[in-house]
């Protein structure tokens, strides 16, 4: 018996005219990669997201800020977390992060 | 009300500093400005807070809460796909999404895009401003 394995990863992209499959970044795959398409609902425009914010009461908007101090007061300190990079260092912290995940 | 696309770095400061402490986070509560960004962004910090280097500097729980407050309490946007030349393809990212969300502010502590005078000015043009953040919140 024959196992083949297959490994799926996603990628961004949108559907253009004729069902042309547009990726948001070239992907490191070679032309004629067999893709499967999972569909989205668009999401709904700038002016109703932001309608939508603005109409939650002032109760309503400080919850999910609220869970945010939740959190601070109730988990476990992080190891380094008393060690804050400076401005310059965190920005290459992060560079060499996103590096290494390209 | 001025809309602003934060970009990684800034997501990650604030995400390692109590909310008392953190001028960003506390302008976002208040309203001052609305937070813009896309899956895309979301996805890339939740990716780069998992590496073991930025589990030692923040709190899971706290950069969960953080993810759960953006997608419940910022706008957030199909990145847009024609982009300016960009001399570091890590910031398409953060420039997609203000390209999409125009006019707003492109808040960035990276220096390879705000000294990039090319490129701001073509992103000015495109009625996206790209800040600072102390200088962002000073304006506020």
């Amino acid at each position: 018996m024959t196992i083949v394995t297959t490994t799926l990863t996603t990628y961004r992209g949108v559907i253009e005219k004729d069902g042309i499959v547009r990726l948001r970044q070239s992907p490191p795959l070679p032309i004629g990669t067999e893709v499967l398409v999972v569909a989205a609902q668009p999401l709904p425009s700038l002016e109703e997201q932001r309608h939508r914010l603005a109409a939650l009461s002032p109760e309503e908007w400080r919850k999910p800020f609220d869970a945010v101090r939740v959190a601070w007061d109730t988990s476990e300190p992080a190891p380094d977390e008393d060690a804050l990079p400076s401005d310059g260092e965190l920005v290459e912290l992060v560079h060499k992060v996103q590096q290494e995940g390209a | 009300m001025p809309s602003a696309v934060i970009d990684l770095t800034e997501m990650v400061r604030m995400a390692m500093q109590r909310p008392e402490h953190s001028r960003l986070f506390q302008a976002w509560e208040k309203q001052a400005f609305i937070w813009i960004t896309s899956e895309s962004l979301l996805d890339e910090f939740i990716e780069v807070t998992d590496r073991p280097k930025f589990r030692r500097l923040i709190r899971p729980l706290v950069r969960d809460a953080i993810v759960e407050a953006l997608r419940a309490r910022a706008c957030i946007v199909e990145p847009a796909l024609e982009l300016p030349h960009c001399h570091d393809p890590k910031d398409d990212n953060v420039i997609a999404a203000a390209i999409a969300a125009r006019p707003c502010y492109l808040v960035t502590a990276d220096r390879d895009l705000y000294d990039d005078a090319d490129l701001v000015a073509t992103l000015r043009d495109l009625e996206v401003c790209v800040v600072q953040v102390g200088e962002f919140l000073d304006v506020l």
